[in-house]
């Protein structure tokens, strides 16, 4: 746990389904590590590369992008959109020669915390190995 | 006035636009050795960073710049009262860039001093720093969109393609609304104009920081008809983003060429991990699809861009066994003429011949970045073009292989996705 606390791991987590399955995991009191840094946005859909890259030059090891399940995006189908530039940014960092793996994103559902909190635990399973790769941005 | 130009590495082809100005009415600028009136405009060529006047009005710097000239560029800025950048190099690192992909530290200029002017493009416009010294607050720029006959929809894409015949193209339709990537969305309507010449904007002259990323969420977002690959979380029980080959990642073989051909140095990612030749030409074409070739040396090549360009068009060509035209061939043939007359008024700094010498390669390949020519033809048909349809451009056929040129000064090996793996050239007079 000592190594996962040190990181910084930015999940912009939409106001609906991905902000509402952390409350639902904060209100059974499941835990996560504390690296995560949840930053909310009212839809995933509004994350995009500009943001992401923010997040990584302000010193983000991992970002993930949290939305609500396919299908079931409150507005209209912002996690979609979100999905493809997200595959789309991977792509570049690949290119560049570091780890896809610490660009991620998710789904959750309002109504299970463990989704949420189980994304948290994948994310930071995928930067442990980004690191051992040595493909993560910051040096 | 005292004007000072620098010209730092690689390619001249900026510096050369500044011969445009020697002589000219409007600002009465003398050339280098007169110093007698105190009114007039002086351009001074300063070759030798070591032997620098004591002090300069505006320094004007074309190129780009690596961590040799840090020293050099604080030198320049004391004596200095005003700094200008001079073209994509200077301001944004530009296509040389690219190589920061492979590692290599390319500093755009105002990452290291402030700069009071940056004038974008490739190549930059000579009439853009005509109006800066004119007046300082004159020069209005407008969109490139704006003023493209082309119409975008923004409709959700079904594919990206990478080649397209434009016959088949409507002319009013927009490359992007075919899947034919072209950024510009992001981009001030400049000198060279490329969507004129059948080739899509590749954004040298963006009007918004972070150029390139916002040019990728967009088209990101225009992918909204296609597939991306989603696995189930084993964790969370929900879906989630695979990691798999999907349509998405498979559209573009080059997001870094493709996005950010001029801004890759100035975008907010830490110097890319891929190996290094230790040629910078070489780390720049490395990764590149071979249709993309012809725009990249076109617009980097110097002062030796055409017969770089034709040396490439011509190794593929043989490869490929594609027949040329007769007057495709005397076509190149007077384009190469044109590029000896053009060396030489840069050499002797001859504004006359040099006017002269690029209003003959933009009426026979369009523009100053060689936009018109592609493997096997031209793309668009010119006034000075006699029978157009036996040489006009199609789409070609992508072939593994090692090609080279007649002229041995050029060899590349293409996989089989078309993207470079391996470049040899000799070196080029840039």
């Amino acid at each position: 746990m000592e190594t996962k606390t040190k990181k910084n791991v930015v999940c912009f987590m939409c106001a609906e389904c991905g902000q509402g399955a952390a409350n639902t995991a904060g209100v059974a009191r499941m835990q996560y590590d504390t690296s995560i840094k949840i930053i909310r946005v009212k839809c995933a859909g509004q994350v995009g590369p500009i943001q992401i890259m923010d997040a990584y030059k302000n010193g983000a090891d991992s970002v993930a992008v949290i939305g609500c399940c396919f299908g079931a995006c409150h507005f209209f189908n912002g996690n979609l959109v979100s999905l493809r530039r997200v595959k789309l940014l991977k792509k570049f960092i690949k290119e560049m020669g570091y780890s896809e793996l610490i660009l991620n994103q998710y789904t959750a559902r309002a109504a299970e915390g463990e989704t949420a909190v189980g994304d948290f635990e994948d994310i930071l399973e995928k930067l442990k190995q980004a690191i051992e790769n040595k493909g993560v941005l910051k040096q | 006035m005292k004007i000072g130009i620098f010209q730092l590495n690689g390619c001249t082809k900026c510096r050369n636009e500044i011969i445009n100005l020697i002589g000219n009415p409007e600002l009465i600028v003398r050339n280098v050795k007169d110093y007698e009136e105190e009114t007039d405009v002086k351009l001074i060529w300063c070759t030798d960073e070591y032997n620098l006047p004591s002090s300069i009005d505006i320094a004007i710097f074309s190129g780009y710049a690596t961590s040799e000239n840090l020293h050099c560029l604080q030198e320049i800025r004391k004596i200095a009262n005003q700094v200008f950048t001079f073209g994509s190099c200077a301001t944004d690192g530009g296509i040389f860039g690219l190589a920061y992909q492979k590692g290599i530290e390319i500093f755009p200029i105002s990452k290291i001093i402030s700069v009071d002017q940056e004038i974008r493009g490739c190549l930059a416009s000579g009439d853009h720093l005509l109006a800066l010294l004119k007046d300082y607050n004159q020069f209005q720029s407008e969109k490139l969109c704006e003023k493209c006959p082309r119409e975008s929809t923004c409709s959700f894409l079904e594919e990206i393609v990478h080649q397209i015949d434009l016959q088949e193209l409507d002319e009013k339709q927009c490359f992007n609304d075919v899947g034919y990537t072209c950024s510009g969305y992001i981009a001030n309507n400049c000198q060279e104009r490329c969507i004129d010449f059948g080739t899509p904007c590749r954004g040298c002259n963006p009007f918004i920081d972070d150029s390139s990323i916002r040019m990728l969420g967009m088209m990101g977002t225009l992918m909204g008809q296609m597939d991306v690959a989603t696995e189930a979380s084993s964790k969370g029980a929900t879906d989630k983003l695979a990691d798999e080959e999907d349509e998405i990642s498979s559209a573009y073989s080059d997001v870094v060429g493709t996005f950010f051909r001029f801004t890759l140095a100035n975008s907010p990612i830490p110097p890319g991990k891929i190996p290094s030749s230790g040629n910078i030409i070489a780390d720049i074409m490395v990764g590149r699809p071979i249709e993309e070739l012809p725009l990249i040396t076109g617009m980097m090549g110097g002062k030796s861009f055409i017969s770089m360009t034709i040396d490439i068009l011509d190794a593929y060509e043989k490869g490929i066994k594609l027949e040329l035209d007769n007057e495709l061939k005397t076509i190149r043939e007077q384009l190469l003429e044109l590029e000896k007359k053009y060396k030489l008024a840069c050499e002797n700094m001859d504004p006359n011949l040099y006017a002269e010498s690029t209003e003959n390669i933009r009426k026979l390949a369009g523009n100053m970045n060689l936009s018109n020519l592609y493997f096997g033809g031209m793309k668009i048909k010119l006034d000075s073009f006699k029978n157009f349809d036996n040489f006009r451009a199609h789409p070609i056929p992508i072939q593994e292989g090692t090609y080279t040129s007649s002229s041995k000064n050029v060899t590349f090996t293409l996989d089989s996705r078309g993207i470079i793996t391996n470049w040899e050239s000799k070196n080029y007079e840039l």
